[in-house]
């Protein structure tokens, strides 16, 4: 069960709604940013501060993060199972980086909420 | 019984990578895979810098300051070159998930102007942090 999740078997079709719906995310935050940036000119603490104290933008900043997480996840299992042939490296890889992307996510709620 | 000449015909079997001439839309897919795998390496120091910039005036200033780094405004710029190329890498993905321009002529056309344009975009970047 537990190597399940670490192969590539059976999750063809999530794996690709997952990876397109994160894309999609991902490219409306980047843009309402971009936007955002040119709007206020974060060049100072204070107005950055206040931008991203708005609560709506704190919340779309969590989902796109998450979204990033789901998406280096999907994509770098790909990577990992199409070039890293050694069995042992290749499963060692795959749990480094779902451990680093549980803790990136962990520590961007820790940034959002606390820093 | 005669044996089809075409049978008999030796083909070169190009398997060595460095003779095989990449097509466009391959050239893409694989820059675009390179780009991913950057852009993941990257997580770590894009949360720490959303960190110092949140954290403190201090943090934010001394953020300031290492962006003005020559060396930090090289990696930004293969930064933004990444993320540009796999943006619109991505976005073409999404049309020919959606069926347009997967004749060879437009995918080849479509192939070209994911290279161009995040090159210009990467080269409009790099303008405005020197």
């Amino acid at each position: 069960m537990v190597m399940q999740i670490f192969t590539n078997a059976f999750h063809g079709l999530r794996d690709w709604v997952v990876q397109r719906s994160t894309a999609a995310i991902m490219a409306i935050y980047s843009l309402t940013m971009l936007v955002l940036c040119l709007i206020y000119q974060p060049t100072s603490y204070a107005v950055w501060k206040t931008l991203m104290g708005n609560a709506c933008l704190r919340l779309m900043t969590l989902l796109f993060l998450l979204s990033l997480f789901a998406h280096a996840w999907i994509g770098v299992k790909d990577v990992l199972v199409d070039y890293i042939k050694p069995l042992r490296l290749r499963q060692f890889l795959h749990y480094s980086t779902a451990i680093s992307l549980f803790a990136y996510a962990a520590w961007s709620a820790h940034i959002l909420w606390n820093a | 019984m005669s044996v089809n000449p075409a049978i008999k015909k030796k083909r070169p079997k190009n398997l060595n990578l460095t003779k095989v001439r990449l097509p466009i839309p391959a050239l893409v897919s694989i820059l675009h895979r390179a780009s991913g795998v950057f852009l993941f390496l990257m997580i770590p120091l894009l949360l720490w810098a959303l960190q110092s910039s949140l954290e403190s005036e201090q943090g934010f200033q001394q953020l300031q300051a290492i962006a003005a780094h020559p060396l930090t405004k090289l990696l930004l710029l293969v930064f933004a070159w990444a993320f540009l190329h796999h943006f619109f890498a991505g976005i073409r993905h999404l049309a020919l998930d959606a069926r347009w321009g997967v004749e060879l002529k437009q995918a080849r056309l479509t192939s070209k102007l994911v290279l161009i344009v995040s090159v210009l975009l990467t080269l409009a970047t790099g303008a405005w942090l020197w």
